[in-house]
């Protein structure tokens, strides 16, 4: 049981400065919403959290368990089971989707990250044609063809595609705690209910999940413990699902007048 | 210098492939293309941790309805040093020719040099011609993407290089392509 904790989180991206003081406490299987405007930091915070090269830590700091991010590498905050659904996932020619999780997997399994399949499989030996099985399935539930199994990885694919293979790697990779930044966008209707089933299923096996996003939409199919709006790199506000609703249907001016 | 002379008949088809793995070598491909229905595909791949590796190709189109792909792809480390020049000429009358050339070169050392000039002389109307090079580092999004997913920057990039030569090697004929696979696990 891990909780994320992010104390007076100040980044700078270019040195301009984009978070000012986010304070977040995430304990473990709870699902938190990140609302806010554009440009309001939601994911420099998630890119911040897997140590993005570009986003600076001036200032705080943040841990999951007892582990310190903040002064951890990206591959290994990865390996402690903390994952990022990028918005913008590159894409990478000559390396299949099946190929990355089947080499990662062998990386999380060497790092003794113990939970889902990679704990049974320590016991019982390396049970690979079985990962490759359940790859299959994933993507069968996100209703993808095989194809994109064999095809190099996000070349050429939609952004609704693009966002199902993100979801499909958070699922099988043995994932502690996922940050989901902006899945909604570029999906159909019914492409964001089978994503939201996955991610309704991560939070069933105890992950622990940051939802970054603009609209209600998604909170329609998956449950969520609370909602926070960020405004200016800070969290102004946090409550229920009845805040992101209230944002629907009235916007955030209400609530970022607060703040002046 | 090696030089490669190819001619490509009406409605043919053919492939010219070109490996460089290392050692001091110019390489000049020459295609003319002056019957209907011509097609041919130029591949170069390369790579290599030292020596220099000099290529030129020149592709020809005279006749009509003729198509052209001149793709150099290849990774440099060390201090490997590959320079290229590639013309495209569509002459007079070549309508509906269709051509393009690209390249890109990865350099994985500060000391690996790679130089392009590609270039295309069009003389008739009715055509389609493009051309393209990129030369540089591994790229820092797709090593932050592979991070996320536990990779290390070695092996991140490690996996990039072998998924962009993997990528082209798939468009060698099989000959060549199992002469490139088995010269780059020596390596």
């Amino acid at each position: 049981m891990s909780t994320l904790t992010i104390k007076n989180l100040h980044v700078t991206l270019e040195g301009k400065p984009i978070l000012n003081g986010v304070n977040l406490t995430l304990p473990q299987g709870k699902t938190h919403v990140i609302m806010g405007p554009n440009g309001s930091g939601k994911s420099t915070l998630g890119n911040t959290i897997l140590r993005h090269p570009q986003c600076a830590i001036a200032k705080g700091s943040i841990t999951f368990g007892t582990k310190k991010l903040s002064s951890m590498k990206t591959d290994e905050i990865a390996r402690a089971g903390v994952l990022l659904a990028l918005q913008h996932p590159q894409a990478v020619s000559g390396v299949t989707v099946t190929n990355l999780l089947t080499i990662a997997m062998r990386k999380f399994c060497a790092d003794g990250v113990g939970i889902g399949t990679c704990g049974r499989r320590k016991s019982k030996g390396f049970k690979m044609a079985h990962f490759r099985e359940q790859i299959k399935d994933t993507a069968k539930a996100l209703h993808m063809p095989d194809e994109f199994l064999s095809r190099s990885l996000n070349e050429g694919f939609s952004g609704g595609e693009k966002k199902k293979m993100e979801i499909l790697q958070l699922s099988l990779l043995p994932a502690k705690c996922v940050i989901i930044d902006e899945i909604d966008s570029g999906l159909d209707i019914d492409a964001l209910k089978l994503v939201a089933k996955q991610i309704s299923k991560l939070r069933a096996h105890g992950v622990s999940i940051i939802i970054i996003t603009h609209y209600n939409r998604i909170l329609r199919w998956i449950q969520a413990d609370k909602v926070h709006i960020l405004h200016k790199g800070r969290i102004i506000k946090s409550g229920t699902d009845a805040l992101a609703k209230d944002i629907e249907k009235n916007g955030y001016s209400e609530y970022i007048k607060e703040t002046v | 210098m090696q030089v490669i002379n190819v001619h490509v008949g009406a409605d043919e088809s053919r492939v010219v492939p070109i490996v460089w793995l290392g050692g001091d070598r110019h390489i000049k491909a020459r295609v003319v293309m002056n019957e209907r229905g011509g097609s041919v595909k130029v591949l170069c791949l390369f790579f290599a941790r030292k020596g220099t590796f000099k290529l030129e190709t020149e592709v020809i189109h005279e006749a009509p309805d003729t198509f052209s792909r001149t793709i150099v792809k290849g990774v440099l480390d060390g201090n490997a040093v590959a320079n290229y020049e590639g013309l495209v000429t569509i002459k007079k009358g070549a309508k509906n020719a269709d051509a393009d050339l690209n390249e890109r070169a990865i350099l994985l050392s500060p000391t690996a040099r790679a130089g392009a000039i590609p270039r295309l002389e069009v003389l008739e109307n009715e055509v389609k011609a493009g051309h393209g090079a990129t030369v540089g580092k591994v790229g820092e999004d797709e090593l932050f993407y592979l991070a996320t997913r536990g990779f290390a920057r070695a092996e991140a990039k490690r996996l990039i290089v072998r998924g962009f030569l993997e990528a082209f090697i798939e468009e060698f004929p099989a000959k060549e392509a199992k002469e490139i696979r088995s010269a780059l696990l020596k390596l």
